[in-house]
């Protein structure tokens, strides 16, 4: 081939070295261009409108879409009433629930902010922990929270070497089972006799799977148990899972107790339990592949009898849609501790929403959440939710929609998060939080499902890996 | 003897035949399922739909439903980034390659090596990054980031395209001569370049749009919700819920699927022939 | 290629130095263009990821070691796969008959649809309770058929099953369009001299397209380094992260775990071996002979 064919036509002017290597002209230019290049990114940005508008006038709101339209529709409601009372231009968009972590971390990198974040699966604690976040104490203030809650916006800066409050709470949720009635019944079982000790619930569901499938010819499975690395459904329901067998990780106050020898091997019970469900077949085998709807979508289509799952969305999301098929599902606590010592404390976990400590509009932001969780507003976007979210606020807790409810689901809810509770994990450390984000539930279960291993070892691994997380995030 | 040779030729043909549209057309077959499938039948495993349905498309298309409630505005939106991308690529492309190749200045290598270690960047290693720079000019959220972050990463491939054929449809001494009669550099691009470059302008342009339509992370990561949401974005978007509604996810993906398809079809033989200009001349 | 700065004039040369300056206003919007959204962001990536802490504790984790793995794996078997089967499909698609060019108009639908339903139509073919292939495979009588993306070995296969199945058309559309541009003088007088069938093939054919199969193999290697698709949409890098490469790693360490500067390190991870594959394409590019 000849010159005139070589690609753009090199040749004239050629910069290389006869041996292909880059001459040192070429290299000073290189780094001319480089230096070019990042002198004129700063310049044109000098230039540029800036695309987060600093106008105090206007309050960006990223929210976490809801699963139901109604949802969303509450939350743009209320923001257009605040826009009319404070005079002030709400930019409200919203996020699907896997997008707004992904925009929030990319705004915090970026250092352009929005003023308001509500995203369900965001790294709050993270955030509040490297000094990302406003103290926003005056919106805490304004409202009477559960214990919990506030407990559970009460995070740990670094940077200012102390907790403070640093997120508002939006909701709270906790982990209730589900179970198709009608499918018990196809069974030729009681639903209304279902055992509460730990035994006897779990034999219960095992032998209805196999009369369901002899007696319908459909292949369905007793449980739908969340095992994978990307769904948080593993988190919530690995940590019922651990607190029934009393493996208790985290300590009141966030510390790591999981390297207590009497934990460890509670946690490795309770991880050899979801283990047997899993080899046993008594689970579909695509747990360990599921994302956050997978347990939903399984449940919906009466691929699974039962499942533990975090708020009340699967009766939600078809009691508008279809009430007869509403009406089988029935809503239920855990059973009993295996140990026989009573109720499975209820995992309580707090949503919550956050203002940064750059973003543009601060004051209006909190005034926006101050707004949002007046007892009013909350309920008004909790009942757009169909009650799938439990409130924060004693006063929301004590309205007859969830204090006394005709919903047999929300009824189960209520008692649940008033009775004994402990906070999720996930809020309650940023270490943990951070380990868990990881994958490490579905790590820990992957080991003994797909690749063998024991229980113990997978145990081993978990607190291995938790000790690691509590050394990079030490306090909190 | 011919007999035989033939069908001794044909019947292996037919056998690979058959295998390739099998391998084809089994996602597309499943895509086209689950668009006709209500959505009661949708985790039914069945193997073909019992009872099927246009519904799904009749909802696309007349936005009825909570995820296809803005299916026009979110093609349109792809439209406008892909046709945006193309046309900024064509231009931003064949000057860089005229003023390149055919102006042949001493510093001409350096850019053109410059480009082409870009054209091999992985787009997903700079997205984080090309984030950060968006928000710095403030086109963070706007289309025009999506537009020129596609830009800057297709252009080298164009411009290796342009060179590559121009080199051996237009030869310099149409250029001399054109020069030689008062010709501007600018009117030698407009009088004789462009011209003679149409087939390969129709392939870039093409793989530009294509590239832009399909876009998905810089997409999700560069724009904002709502009004300038693209279809990718908008599609993965269909699987958070209770009960995906993979249905009328495909029947979506369906329509969206088309434009290009159109495109190829349409123009299948300068796409060949424009991508691969110059490339095996010996 | 033959010039050197030593060799100051050549055919046309004194012509073209003439206007170089002329190339300025040209070339100008590229390289502005090149400069902000080129070497702006790469620079601002390389300052992301520039603590080594972040690179000493990624080789302590084993779902990154993995995903060096996964990534070679991916990269070495996809690409390889796809484009020796492109090399023969293109020798296929060359009989130029109704019956292969319709053959050829569907095969090449894959490259028409968009990445994102493509894949997630794979994903939902294999879910092991209502995915297509299964329900196919008991109706032939196979009574326990895999399930396939719970396990590392078909998970994996099948996201680079998937990945061929979308980028095989294109590929075999180049080596195609080279095929048929080879003068078919060559194959007339190679007959004469009796070279016909894989004979044809390996001395006249093959060292024909070498130049542009070898040029694809490193662009589409290179490509396939931050592919993030395929993987995502098809496996979603589980089970256990086991088929995590490095884009969908970066990508999750970066968002979904809140730690940009640790993304960013998996990403910049891949430059000892993407810096030197670069300088080899752009040498090849340049002087493609």
């Amino acid at each position: 081939m000849n010159d005139n064919e070589s690609v753009f036509g090199g040749g004239a002017g050629d910069d290389r070295a006869p041996d292909g290597r880059m001459s040192r002209r070429s290299l000073l230019k290189l780094g001319g261009m480089a230096l070019g290049g990042a002198a004129l990114g700063p310049t044109l940005a000098a230039c540029g409108s800036g695309g987060g508008g600093s106008s105090s006038n206007k309050v960006t709101v990223w929210w976490n879409s809801g699963f139901y339209d109604s949802e969303n529709q509450a939350v743009k409601a209320i923001a257009e009433d605040f826009g009319k009372q404070s005079g002030m231009k709400v930019d409200l968009q919203f996020y699907s629930t896997d997008a707004i972590p992904t925009k929030e971390q990319s705004a915090i990198t970026s250092g352009v902010l929005p003023d308001v974040v509500m995203a369900e699966n965001g790294n709050t604690s993270t955030y509040a922990y490297q000094g990302k976040l406003a103290d926003v104490s005056d919106v805490v203030s304004s409202q009477q929270f559960t214990d919990g809650a506030t407990k559970a916006v009460h995070l740990f800066n670094s940077k200012a070497g102390k907790a403070g409050n640093y997120a508002v709470p939006v909701n709270q949720f906790t982990v209730p089972m589900f179970f198709w009635k009608d499918m018990l019944t196809d069974a030729g079982s009681d639903p209304s006799s279902i055992p509460d000790d730990w035994d006897g619930f779990w034999q219960y569901f095992q032998s209805a799977q196999g009369s369901y499938r002899s007696k319908t010819g459909k292949k369905a499975y007793a449980v739908g148990w969340p095992m994978s690395t990307s769904a948080g459904d593993t988190n919530y329901d690995t940590q019922m899972m651990l607190m029934a067998f009393g493996a208790m990780v985290l300590d009141d106050n966030g510390g790591l107790k999981a390297d207590d020898p009497q934990i460890k091997a509670n946690m490795a019970k309770a991880l050899g339990f979801l283990g047997d469900l899993f080899k046993n077949g008594f689970t579909p085998k695509d747990v360990v592949n599921w994302d956050d709807s997978g347990n939903n979508t399984a449940f919906l289509n009466k691929t699974i009898i039962l499942t533990p799952n975090g708020s009340l969305s699967i009766p939600g999301s078809i009691k508008d849609k279809d009430h007869a098929e509403w009406a089988n599902i029935v809503t239920q606590p855990f059973p009993n501790k295996p140990d026989g010592s009573g109720p499975v404390p209820a995992m309580a976990q707090v949503h919550n929403a956050v203002v940064f400590e750059d973003s543009p509009n601060k004051k209006g932001g909190m005034d926006f959440l101050k707004f949002f969780v007046k007892p009013e507003n909350t309920l008004k976007y909790l009942k757009a939710g169909h009650g799938r979210w439990h409130p924060v606020q004693e006063q929301v807790l004590s309205n007859p929609y969830f204090a006394d409810s005709d919903d047999p689901n929300i009824k189960v809810s209520t008692a649940m998060l008033s009775g004994a509770t402990q906070p999720a994990w996930l809020n309650a450390s940023v270490a943990y939080n951070h380990a868990a984000l990881q994958g490490l539930w579905g790590k820990a279960i992957g080991q003994i499902v797909l690749q063998n291993q024991s229980p113990e070892s997978a145990a081993d691994f978990a607190v291995q890996q938790l000790k690691a997380a509590f050394s990079t995030y030490p306090a909190k | 003897m011919t007999g035989r040779r033939s069908w001794q030729v044909r019947l292996p043909q037919a056998l690979l035949g058959a295998v390739l549209l099998i391998w084809t057309l089994m996602p597309v077959y499943t895509m086209a399922m689950l668009a006709l499938s209500p959505q009661s039948q949708v985790f039914s495993g069945h193997l073909y739909p019992h009872t099927p349905t246009v519904q799904n498309f009749v909802d696309v298309v007349s936005q009825r439903g909570e995820y296809v409630g803005a299916f026009w505005l979110q093609m349109a939106n792809s439209a406008v980034t892909a046709i945006g991308t193309t046309v900024l690529v064509l231009l931003v492309g064949t000057l860089a390659a005229f003023g390149i190749a055919r102006l042949r200045p001493r510093w001409g290598s350096f850019v053109s090596n410059a480009a082409l270690a870009t054209y091999v960047i992985p787009l997903s290693f700079v997205s984080i990054p090309l984030y950060k720079v968006m928000a710095t000019y403030g086109l963070l959220g706007t289309r025009w980031s999506l537009v020129l972050a596609m830009t800057a990463f297709a252009s080298p491939y164009a411009m290796w395209v342009f060179s590559q054929h121009s080199e051996t449809a237009i030869s310099h001494e149409l250029d001399e001569s054109a020069r030689i009669d008062g010709a501007s550099s600018w009117q030698i691009y407009l009088r004789i370049y462009l011209p003679l470059m149409t087939p390969v302008l129709v392939a870039i342009g093409i793989y530009a749009f294509l590239l832009a339509w399909n876009e998905y992370l810089l997409a999700f990561l560069l724009l904002g919700s709502g009004s300038t949401t693209t279809m990718p974005v908008a599609l993965s978007d269909f699987l958070n819920t209770d009960n995906p509604p993979w249905n009328s996810f495909m029947a979506a993906s369906l329509f969206y699927a088309l434009p290009p398809a159109i495109l190829y079809y349409l123009f299948r033989n300068k796409i060949t022939g424009g991508l691969t200009a110059g490339s095996v001349k010996e | 290629m033959t010039a050197t700065i030593s060799a100051p004039v050549r055919r046309g040369r004194p012509f073209w130095r003439g206007v170089s300056m002329n190339a300025v206003p040209f070339v100008v919007p590229y390289v502005v263009m090149f400069l902000l959204l080129v070497v702006y962001p790469v620079g601002y990536g390389l300052y992301l990821g520039h603590a080594p802490g972040n690179y000493r504790s990624l080789f302590n984790n084993p779902t990154y070691l993995r995903s060096v793995v996964n990534t070679l794996l991916f990269v070495g078997i996809g690409v390889n796969v796809k484009m020796f089967l492109a090399l023969l499909l293109s020798g296929f698609f060359a009989i130029q008959r109704w019956w292969s060019k319709a053959l050829l108009a569907v095969f090449l639908l894959p490259w028409a649809i968009p990445a994102v339903p493509g894949f997630l139509s794979i994903h939902f073919m294999l879910n092991g309770q209502w995915g297509f292939i299964n329900a196919l495979l008991e109706s032939l009588g196979v009574s326990h058929p895999p399930v396939w993306l719970i396990s590392y070995g078909w998970g994996f296969s099948a996201a680079v099953v998937a990945y061929i199945w979308k980028w095989l058309p294109f590929w075999t559309l180049i080596l195609l369009a080279a095929r048929t541009s080879i003068s078919s003088d060559v194959y007339e007088a190679a007959a004469v001299d009796g070279a016909v069938g894989v004979r044809r093939f390996i001395h006249i054919t093959f060292p024909l397209l070498r130049n542009v199969y070898i040029t694809s193999v490193l662009l589409s290697t290179i490509w396939t380094l931050g592919n993030y698709n395929a993987i995502f949409f098809v496996t979603g890098g589980g089970p256990i992260d086991s088929t995590q490469v490095f884009a969908t790693l970066g990508i999750k360490y970066a968002f979904q775990v809140g730690d940009v500067n640790l993304g960013v390190a998996v990403a910049l991870s891949a430059l000892p071996v993407l810096v030197p594959l670069i300088v080899l394409l752009v040498r090849r590019l340049r002087s493609s002979s």
